[in-house]
């Protein structure tokens, strides 16, 4: 597979290194369509977990003998990697956390909690994924506080115009996907950090779906807070990032208690430990943060250039080929996307499709894909969803077309 | 196409392309609508009971040939049954896709035998059987999905009561219009959009009822939202409820139930009265239905609807009329 410009992305070699990607599915070979769900495991990131548990397991910043040494090495290199890929200023502005919902929450209840007031406002646009929408309700419910919905075009794009102008000064937060798990859609961050920052309104991304496919840097994106997952990036699950700016980080309270976190404790008073360890009470997921740094130093051997010319050649043959197809309805047809398609075939529904195409072999994602507002935005109770990664091919598009026509007319 | 039409047998396809006993009953003794938020089902089934037996089923509704079929196919097959008789056979069918069972007396159903190799699809055909059973027993809604959706985020939590206060009109006002009239309320089933247009009740019908001596406007709250409200008036012997009314799009969770319930508690534990009355539009044959679940029953005495004094709505049709249904309360020992 070669890619427009220089660089190629070798897709076969790279598919050797992902070895569930050879498995079958009902006697036919897997096309894994569903990468925005769960992304798959390089060799990489499997043997680092694996090394771990067989050469260095020990627990983290608390033991001084030559595992823990190690252990804590592997694992703290992974916020190293992060803020490298990030383009973090500084790697004490990562916090690792469980993925994107954790760290979502621990910015809902240590930040927003205590600031908000009654008749406050949280901003945030109709393509949220329910993780960027129920913990700021739930900081809603418990301040009265409300949330405000900036709204999209039917093409999927945010209304730019419509976002600005609804940051208020009762506005005390927004928080904007990086990139749409539904529609693909790649939100113009840079320009809405500018709007928020001229208003002092702290500008909230949720990274989940960008970080696999685009090269992130938070230097120009000119956000507040950032997060992501590690899952979705070819890591193990159990594994994300929250970054803030020093100074947001030192003004937050701890969210969990617990070791790790502290400084001293004493039973008439504790001090914590300063940020980024403030927020990281417990054993933390050691073996899956190894995995992670591997996931990201494979990430780096690709190169996101490479990535992104093969990824962006997948949408467009993708697009073309579900639009030449009758009847069928595409959802989400911006200018900037990733490779993430959703899709709906007039008289069948979402559900029974899916079923059809797995015993084709396909993974697909058929739901709401944890966005109610957006699918009743679109008045549809659920789609499906074909979401590709680097790891696809043409050849694989060609036989979810093909399959896709067929498995329609029995449900006819 | 290879083993993937295992879940889509032509029995299957057949009655997903023309299913059996499609469509709304006019006279229908029980509903219930089932909802699979997940997947995007949902479908509704009414049904015409006499003596406690299905005498007619009615399923509609947006869902999955999975759902579908199964709606279509149980239909004859529970025809005359009640509802110790579905649960068995509900139970039956939940082995047998499982593979837990045989298809002894499933009938058509034995056709989706590929469910015992799709657990995840496994709600689907299941759907059906919750919300016919949910409608048998007098509950209005039903989910074979465990997600919590973000309804469910913002109602788990169980309701506290209290009695009004004045601060409390515009809220009351508000959650009773909303019940009933309008197109917001047709989300909910008590609705009365349309027989009735204009208002149920207003700021200064509420305010005379809580300063009425022997009654009390009674609130259900759930993390400081109003959910459902009630007015519970002492007279003499017996108690009278009235302005019932639950939130929407959170009816069928059980909060009325639980609402009718302490209403009772008050007037028989509290106010020591024997009896509880009301009286209901007699067309809204759903909602006595409802109530005689509860132990009303009804007294063929009527009231006549007060035509002309828009406090009370701008009624649609020339037939409305009040009907008395009564409850004995009986002590606790």
């Amino acid at each position: 597979m070669t890619g427009p410009q220089g660089h190629a992305l070798d897709v076969a070699r790279v598919r050797e290194d992902f070895p569930l990607l050879a498995r079958t599915v009902h006697g036919k070979p897997l096309v894994y369509f569903d990468s925005a769900n769960t992304a798959q495991k390089p060799r990489a990131v499997i043997e680092a977990v694996d090394r771990y548990y067989r050469e260095f397991n020990a627990n983290v910043a608390r033991a001084v003998h030559q595992l823990g040494e190690e252990a804590t090495a592997a694992y703290e290199s992974a916020r190293d990697k992060l803020a490298r890929l990030l383009g973090a200023p500084s790697r004490e502005e990562i916090v690792l956390t469980s993925g994107t919902t954790q760290a979502i929450n621990l910015v809902a209840y240590s930040w927003a909690l205590p600031r908000l007031r009654a008749g406050d406002e949280i901003l945030v646009t109709t393509m949220e994924h329910h993780a960027n929408i129920v913990p700021w309700q739930l900081v809603c419910e418990r301040t009265g506080a409300r949330l405000k919905v900036a709204p999209i075009s039917e093409r999927g794009e945010l209304l730019v115009d419509r976002f600005v102008d609804a940051l208020t000064p009762s506005v005390k937060l927004a928080a904007v996907a990086h990139v749409s798990n539904v529609l693909g859609t790649i939100n113009p961050v840079a320009e809405l950090a500018r709007a928020t920052r001229k208003r002092g309104i702290p500008l909230l991304v949720d990274g989940s779906q960008a970080a696999p496919h685009l090269a992130v840097d938070l230097r120009t994106l000119g956000c507040d807070f950032y997060a992501m997952t590690g899952h979705k990036l070819f890591g193990p699950t159990g594994t994300g990032a929250l970054w803030a700016r020093r100074e947001i980080l030192r003004e937050m309270p701890p969210f969990f208690g617990g070791g790790e976190m502290i400084r001293e404790v004493r039973f008439d008073g504790t001090t914590f430990a300063d940020p980024p360890h403030r927020f990281e009470a417990g054993t933390p997921n050691i073996a899956g943060f190894v995995g992670l740094g591997a996931a990201i130093d494979y990430l780096d051997g690709l190169g996101h250039a490479a990535i992104g010319a093969h990824e962006q050649a997948l949408l467009d043959h993708l697009t073309e080929a579900l639009r030449a197809m009758p009847g069928v309805r595409l959802f989400g047809e911006a200018a900037h996307k990733v490779p993430v398609v959703s899709f709906l075939v007039d008289g069948a529904h979402a559900h029974d499709l899916a079923t059809l195409l797995d015993h084709e072999g396909i993974a697909v994602r058929s739901g709401h894909h944890c966005a109610h507002p957006l699918m009743q935005f679109f008045g549809v109770p659920a789609t499906l969803r074909a979401s590709l990664a680097f790891y696809n091919t043409h050849e694989e598009i060609e036989r979810f077309a093909a399959a896709l026509a067929r498995v329609r007319t029995l449900l006819a | 196409m290879s083993d993937g039409t295992a879940l889509y047998p032509q029995l299957v396809l057949e009655h997903r392309r023309n299913p059996r006993n499609r469509g709304h009953l006019a006279a229908c003794t029980h509903a219930a609508d089932g909802a699979n938020p997940l997947c995007g089902d949902r479908l509704r089934i009414e049904l015409r009971c006499e003596a406690g037996h299905i005498v007619q089923l009615g399923h509609s509704g947006e869902a999955c040939a999975v759902a579908v079929a199964t709606a279509s196919m149980l239909g004859e097959l529970v025809d005359g049954l009640d509802a110790d008789a579905v649960d068995a056979l509900g139970e039956r069918f939940a082995a047998y896709i499982e593979g837990r069972g045989d298809a002894t007396g499933l009938g058509p159903l034995a056709a989706m035998a590929g469910l015992q190799q799709h657990p995840s699809r496994r709600k689907c055909a299941l759907l059906p059987w919750a919300t016919l059973r949910a409608a048998l027993a007098g509950s209005t809604g039903a989910t074979t999905e465990t997600e919590s959706s973000m309804q469910a985020s913002t109602a788990t939590a169980p309701p506290a009561f209290r009695a009004a206060v004045a601060a409390d009109v515009d809220a009351i006002v508000d959650l009773v219009q909303s019940a009933y009239r309008g197109e917001g309320s047709k989300q909910g089933w008590t609705t009365e959009a349309d027989m009735l247009d204009g208002q149920r009740t207003d700021p200064a019908g509420v305010a005379a009822l809580l300063t009425t001596p022997g009654s009390l406007v009674l609130l259900a709250e759930s993390t400081g939202r109003l959910l459902a409200c009630a007015h519970v008036e002492r007279q003499g012997d017996a108690a009278y409820f009235g302005m019932f009314s639950v939130s929407p799009q959170l009816q069928g969770g059980g909060i009325g139930r639980a609402m009718l319930g302490e209403a009772e508690r008050i007037a028989r534990d509290e106010w020591g009265c024997r009896e509880m009355q009301m009286t209901v539009i007699s067309i809204r044959d759903e909602l006595i239905a409802w109530y005689e679940r509860r132990g009303y029953r009804r007294t063929g005495q009527y009231k006549p609807f007060p035509y002309g004094d828009e406090r009370f709505g701008v009624p649609k049709r020339d037939d409305l009329r009040f009907e008395l249904l009564v409850k004995v309360l009986q002590a606790r020992s």
